[in-house]
């Protein structure tokens, strides 16, 4: 029996030490947004493991808003983060099994003036035969009257010096969002992101 | 065409979905000679078993585990049903390294940066990496460099993982959020810093 077997066969029954309630978790919303891609994407190609493509916002088609449109945000009690995206990029790469990876950076531009910076990691599942669908010629993923859309989770964490908005930068966020896919190539992103307390 | 209407200013939420996942103990010991030295950036290291050791002179791909660091079900059910419906096993395993990496952003609020690597009952190795806040009230700052400050707050993180085995393909694919506690004690003449963790997936 190796040492993980036998320190799991001692305690990974019932312990009566463990927790056995949950933490408590509250998700508050934050902002939308929406994102369309610019067609000018650079196709770096086959690297190793996967492909990578670099896509970035369309400059003037982006919008940074509030859903139900309210004055303050319920649970945080701060003032709504409105404006658009002044640049913003996606470092993606669909790995060869079927997974994609990557990193978005995108500055804000709020409508009072501040900017906001924001970075996170996405992961998403692009399903079975997903990579292939997207680096073929054949059988492209969705097209203009069909297009195809992706669920997308991500993970923001922003960071800004106007006071205003200082308090972002102490929270992690989670995104929920939709990805549109027409040919194979990402034409339209929207997101609902959320406050982890 | 494309669908346009939709896709500017909605005026109703997305679909969101958190389903519990696993919960997770991590257990790390803080140098605070080291943190004195770093400044705002903090460094951990893990938590060594007492009876860490086991087979001496034989090699071993898999570590000993670490003091109370692993992976559980709070209500000890042995299935879970992650975002995309399907149904899995729980993975139980031990933490048999990790470490983490805190920098201070003021106000007892810590940017916390970490990896883990995980080993399930059935030897399959699990790769997590996180990133997250950890906040710890107003004087957090001084349990990092007062030897007997103590404190306790919460933490949410992010997490991704990578398996290499079929059983736990699910977890390369799903991004994993945790909501837990943090609670610093000084156990024999070494400070720790404990997260309990509580996962779930995210769609």
């Amino acid at each position: 029996m190796s040492a993980v077997q036998a320190h799991s066969a001692g305690s990974l029954a019932l312990d009566p030490e463990r927790r056995r309630t949950f933490v408590d978790k509250t998700v508050l919303y934050l902002l939308s947004y929406d994102v369309e891609a610019n067609m000018d994407r650079e196709e770096l190609g086959f690297v190793s493991g996967g492909v990578r493509v670099n896509v970035f916002a369309r400059e003037g088609m982006t919008r940074v808003y509030h859903v139900a449109r309210a004055r303050t945000l319920p649970g945080l009690g701060f003032e709504p983060v409105a404006g658009s995206l002044s640049w913003g990029g996606d470092w993606l790469f669909w790995r060869d099994d079927d997974i994609e990876l990557s990193r978005v950076k995108m500055a804000i531009n709020t409508d009072d003036g501040a900017v906001i910076h924001c970075t996170y990691d996405v992961k998403a599942d692009l399903g079975p035969g997903g990579f292939r669908r997207l680096v073929g010629k054949k059988g492209r993923a969705g097209n203009e009257d069909e297009p195809v859309v992706f669920p997308i989770m991500t993970t923001p964490r922003f960071e800004t010096s106007s006071p205003r908005y200082r308090w972002l930068t102490e929270y992690q966020c989670v995104g929920f969002g939709r990805a549109l896919v027409v040919r194979s190539e990402l034409r339209r992103l929207t997101y609902d992101i959320y406050v982890l307390t | 065409m494309l669908p346009t209407t939709d896709w500017r200013e909605r005026t109703k939420f997305l679909d969101k979905r958190l389903l519990y996942a696993f919960s997770l103990e991590l257990r790390t010991s803080i140098d605070l000679g080291l943190t004195a030295q770093s400044g705002a950036r903090i460094r951990t290291r893990p938590v060594p078993a007492a009876s860490r050791g086991g087979a001496k002179g034989k090699s071993r791909a898999v570590p000993p585990p670490l003091d109370h660091s692993d992976t559980y079900h709070v209500l000890n059910d042995q299935l879970i049903v992650s975002v995309d419906g399907a149904t899995h096993e729980v993975p139980l395993t031990k933490v048999v390294d990790h470490q983490d990496v805190l920098t201070d952003l003021g106000g007892g609020v810590f940017d916390l940066n970490g990896r883990a690597r995980l080993v399930t009952d059935d030897q399959a190795s699990i790769s997590m990496l996180y990133t997250g806040v950890v906040r710890l009230g107003f004087d957090g700052e001084l349990v990092f460099t007062e030897p007997d400050q103590q404190a306790s707050g919460s933490v949410q993180l992010a997490i991704q993982c990578e398996a290499d085995r079929p059983k736990y393909r699910w977890l390369s694919q799903a991004q994993l959020i945790a909501f837990g506690e943090a609670r610093t004690r000084t156990v024999a003449g070494a400070k720790i810093l404990a997260l309990s963790l509580d996962l779930y997936s995210a769609g």
